[in-house]
């Protein structure tokens, strides 16, 4: 609730700025953004709490869950700098920047295309 | 003169040595001593003397194969449950990207994840498989020529060995046809389905289903196959060894004068008591085959019905890639199971065809 309050007041907030001052209008957007992602990182706790269990009780590799994780990680950061940027009409940087987040993804899952595919290779 | 005829009677009577049978030429210990220590406990002990307990072995291979499959789902679970936590995980992650590529890249994440847990147990599965397939095949190069050889000397001299020759062929072409085309099929299925997971696309959608249907058409094939041809031989070589059985007894009855008849049923009794040991011998190994089959059919079998259930809960979860990966892999475990039935029904079949032969 204290997210959603804080977005629409600052929604509010950033559109009666944005007439004379665009740049400060941004600015508030970026803010906002950046509270609403720390406030959300205290609920990730549960998500933490899955991942532990699946770790110590299932016997699930770190291995496995790591790339998952950044994998989410990017997608989420640059789908949302993506989104800043065209607010800030800046459309070729919006596109730079998924382009970007898809590369990180694919990085981070890399080991584990790499170790599917020696597995493919193995059974052929 | 009658005492004379009394005297020469007392005489007869007290001149009678004791006469033993011989034993019969017919050891059939193989079908019990080339039995695994394990399959021996399920079969029991071989009775040629028309004793042997069926029921209490068909009770002890129930109870193995239940015993069995409960310590295969306890060794499975925690994998499985593994599975279901990088499946939600993944789902959760999904949601949180909210769709596009990046999601599609979590979903490609789990596929992988869960084939690299899932590799090695699939590795020991074809092992098993392939124990399993050898260790019957063993067994079946030993018992088969003692269970035919009593078939032999029941009567059926002819279709014993016409049906030998055509059951060696078929065990033959059937190992060759198992190891060299069937199993290397089944790798090629499971590494298809785990490419098509990454990349999902028409052209290997059809690759996958075409090597699923050349699998099954290949199995099924060759069991109805050679059980059709074990099955004709001695169906066209049978009339050929009751006639030979029954005209060599008119012989015997009619040339002898006396002592022809009795001669003629001494033989019927030790071909009757041959064939009592031909049935007790077949019926052993029928057993045998199955205590042979019992612990790879449960591990296969659980593990199968554990990857049904983790697709199910993928699909209703994670999204349609890992469900697919997951029903590929049951699929995979299916085609298996198939393989090691085909292996077993054919032994059935040979076992079955000395049973079912009936001559004199």
């Amino acid at each position: 609730m204290k997210a959603a309050a804080l977005v629409l007041l600052s929604a509010c907030a950033a559109l009666l700025v944005r007439r004379t001052n665009p740049e400060l209008g941004l600015a508030l957007s970026v803010a906002s953004v950046c509270v609403v992602l720390l406030l959300s990182l205290t609920m990730l706790g549960a998500l933490s709490t899955l991942r532990d269990t699946a770790r110590r009780v299932y016997g699930v590799s770190e291995v496995y869950l790591l790339p998952v994780i950044k994998c989410c990680a990017a997608a989420i950061l640059a789908r949302l700098s993506a989104d800043l940027c065209r607010e800030a009409s800046q459309s070729a940087a919006a596109s730079a920047m998924e382009l970007l987040g898809v590369l990180c993804a694919l990085a981070s899952a890399m080991p584990l295309l790499t170790s599917m595919l020696s597995v493919i290779g193995e059974l052929l | 003169m009658k005492r004379v005829i009394g005297i020469l009677l007392l005489v007869l009577l007290f001149s009678t040595v004791p006469v033993y049978a011989d034993e019969l030429p017919l050891d059939v210990s193989a079908v019990e001593q080339e039995l695994s220590k394990e399959a021996r406990a399920i079969s029991g002990e071989l009775a040629t003397d028309g004793s042997y307990d069926v029921e209490g072995a068909i009770a002890r291979l129930l109870r193995r194969t239940k015993e069995e499959a409960i310590e295969n789902l306890r060794a499975e679970l925690k994998s499985v449950t593994g599975i279901i936590a990088v499946a939600m995980l993944c789902a959760v992650a999904e949601v949180l990207i909210g769709g596009g590529r990046g999601a599609e890249l979590v979903s490609l994440c789990a596929c992988a994840a869960v084939t690299l847990m899932t590799a090695g147990g699939l590795d020991s599965m074809t092992a098993q498989l392939n124990d399993a397939i050898l260790s019957m095949d063993t067994y079946a190069r030993s018992a088969i020529p003692a269970v035919y050889s009593a078939l032999a000397v029941s009567g059926a001299v002819v279709s014993a060995g016409a049906s030998y020759a055509a059951v060696c062929l078929g065990l033959n072409v059937m190992m060759d046809v198992l190891h060299k085309l069937t199993l290397p099929l089944i790798y090629t299925f499971l590494a298809l389905c785990i490419t098509r997971s990454i990349y999902p696309n028409p052209i290997l959608n059809a690759a996958v289903n075409t090597v699923k249907w050349a699998a099954g058409t290949l199995m099924t094939t060759l069991t109805m196959g050679i059980s059709a041809y074990i099955s004709l031989t001695g169906a066209l070589t049978g009339p050929a060894d009751a006639a030979a059985v029954k005209g060599t007894k008119t012989v015997i009855a009619t040339t002898l004068p006396v002592v022809g008849g009795i001669l003629s049923d001494a033989a019927s009794t030790v071909l009757a008591s041959a064939g009592v040991i031909k049935n007790a011998a077949g019926v052993f190994a029928l057993l045998g085959v199955c205590a042979l089959c019992v612990a790879p059919f449960a591990a296969i079998g659980v593990k199968l019905l554990l990857f049904r259930f983790c697709a199910a809960v993928a699909s209703a979860m994670e999204g349609p890639r890992l469900a697919g990966l997951l029903g590929d892999f049951s699929m995979a475990l299916a085609m298996m199971l198939g393989l090691l039935g085909s292996m077993a029904i054919m032994l059935f079949v040979v076992f079955m065809a000395a049973l079912r032969t009936v001559s004199g």
